[in-house]
């Protein structure tokens, strides 16, 4: 199976736009966390095997919802668009949305910088900008369950958080009580990566 | 893709129906100007009827023709046939098969019940009719012309009517050996139809059974059999028949026809969005159970073609679609 560079992304995003367009379905905008946010970013140059969608955004701009399975005609297309590009059957899906905290727990300025793209009139993406990301890979880099936390400190350290954005992600790990005594040595440890030890609580 | 597949469609359509025609005038139908080219194999009438409901839907003079040829000579088709292959192969195009009923029901000898039947299980609509309610027939078709190895199967049927005798003798006499149930399925009937038969050729000493394990096989004397068959009545030689699986043939070009029709109807989409049409086409059956496409070619005997393209992607594949189709158009034409 094939992963995915910056050029595949764009490649297979488009060929589900162009599906979504072909079959008349309903537009959808999507909001993508994850290697693929970085890759769009342009933060990493790293493959990834997969897009994960956080939440789903009301056309033209409303309400970001989260999104907890993909609709059919999404699927469906993704499936296709993976036959043709030899990409893993689930290579876009919903899986981060299932582990993450709810979407309304996230600052307000974790939605902003968001790099927003359209693969015809079908389908539109968010994906996720350097301060969202920041926040979610502090999450992750202190999640002792994720088996990925080593790409995810190294994701942390190409983010080059500010101290003050990273004393914001601590601040706000601190408010939805997702640091606890069993992760703590963890932010010592990405802080120390970071050269921020002093802002351990 | 720098090819325009619009072309290509019309190019295949248009061979397609002129392969359909060239059948219909060597078995008698009139309105051909010229000689048609030679056709290489025996013409299974009943498998090009089906083929020219779907592929002439839109030729309503050459319909026309074929239900003036039906009027004259409907007697020698077999409905029963009509239903297996369409049952078995789904290319027939069934609003204008019903259509020929309609008009040939008060004229026609024969009963063709089997084919009103299926109505029932056809989904397909066609908006406007295919032949006029009352058209006028010229009467000008003629009978299929028993010096023309081509016309085999209507030799045979004169000689022993139209039933799995037929089929059964003509697989016979162009296959070295086989299996009862091979016989049915490329033959158009069931395999509890030509069982029997088998055992009462056997009886006759004219076709010989081998026990194979637990399977018996049967075949008959080549030079025996077609040395009766090698002369007509002049004394003119005929070729020597040759078994072609036309419902396979025409199965499968109903997969490319309908490929193509996605492909036009797409004519901007992306080579990567044509290749995900054409693998798709290509891998989705046409009804349950019926063969794919590639399947479908090598009963007929164009085994290599549309070979290993599910393999290839993007632009390779549509180009080597095309490629094929172009090939295929050849075979049509009876190219080379």
């Amino acid at each position: 199976m094939e992963e995915m560079n910056s050029g595949s992304l764009q490649e297979s995003l488009t060929l589900v736009g162009e599906i979504l367009e072909i079959e008349r379905a309903a537009p959808v905008h999507l909001v993508v966390v994850g290697g693929s946010a970085l890759l769009a970013a342009g933060i990493v140059s790293r493959t990834t095997e997969d897009v994960d969608v956080l939440a789903e955004r009301g056309i033209p701009e409303g309400e970001i919802v989260p999104i907890h399975q993909l609709s059919r005609a999404l699927l469906d297309a993704a499936r296709r668009v993976a036959a043709e590009l030899g990409l893993p059957a689930n290579w876009l899906n919903a899986s981060a949305a299932l582990f993450s905290i709810p979407v309304e727990s996230y600052p307000a300025d974790f939605w902003s910088e968001m790099k927003r793209q359209s693969f015809g009139s079908c389908l539109e993406v968010s994906f996720l900008g350097r301060a969202g990301l920041i926040y979610l890979k502090f999450h992750a880099a202190i999640d002792s369950g994720r088996k990925r936390r080593k790409h995810d400190r190294d994701d942390l350290v190409l983010l080059a958080p500010t101290k003050e954005e990273a004393e914001k992600a601590i601040r706000w790990l601190c408010h939805e009580e997702l640091l606890n005594g069993g992760n703590t040595s963890d932010l010592l440890g990405v802080l120390t990566l970071l050269g921020y030890e002093e802002l351990l609580p | 893709m720098k090819n325009s597949f619009r072309d290509l469609q019309i190019r295949f359509e248009d061979t397609l129906i002129q392969f359909l025609w060239d059948q219909w005038s060597v078995l008698g139908m009139a309105g051909r100007r010229g000689r048609p080219s030679p056709i290489p194999f025996m013409i299974d009438p009943e498998a090009l009827l089906l083929a020219t409901t779907r592929f002439a839907k839109g030729e309503t003079r050459f319909l026309v023709e074929v239900l003036d040829w039906l009027m004259e000579n409907g007697k020698m088709m077999v409905s029963q046939r009509i239903k297996n292959l369409q049952v078995g192969y789904h290319y027939g195009f069934v609003p204008v098969l019903l259509e020929f009923d309609e008009i040939l029901s008060e004229a026609r000898p024969r009963d063709w019940s089997s084919v009103k039947s299926l109505k029932e299980g056809s989904k397909e609509k066609h908006l406007v009719r295919a032949l006029p309610k009352d058209p006028e027939l010229r009467g000008m078709s003629g009978h299929p012309d028993p010096g023309l190895a081509e016309n085999t199967i209507f030799i045979l049927r004169a000689l022993w009517g139209g039933n799995a005798r037929v089929e059964t003798i003509a697989w016979l006499l162009t296959h070295e050996r086989g299996h009862p149930a091979a016989i049915a399925r490329e033959g158009g009937w069931f395999s509890k139809s030509v069982q029997p038969i088998l055992n009462d050729l056997e009886a006759s000493g004219m076709v010989y059974a081998d026990q194979r394990e637990r399977e018996k096989v049967f075949r008959l004397d080549h030079d025996r059999w077609l040395r009766w068959l090698r002369s007509d009545r002049e004394g003119k030689a005929r070729k020597d028949p040759v078994w072609l699986n036309q419902p396979a043939l025409y199965l499968g070009c109903r997969h490319v026809a309908e490929i193509l029709d996605a492909l036009v109807a797409r004519e901007e989409a992306s080579d990567r969005m044509q290749a995900i049409t054409i693998r798709e086409g290509m891998a989705t059956p046409i009804a349950n159970r019926s063969l794919s496409m590639v399947t479908a070619f090598d009963l007929a005997k164009l085994g290599s073609l549309f070979q290993g393209l599910s393999k290839l992607k993007g632009e390779e594949l549509v180009e080597r679609f095309y490629d094929e189709v172009e090939t295929l158009i050849a075979v049509l034409n009876r190219e080379g």
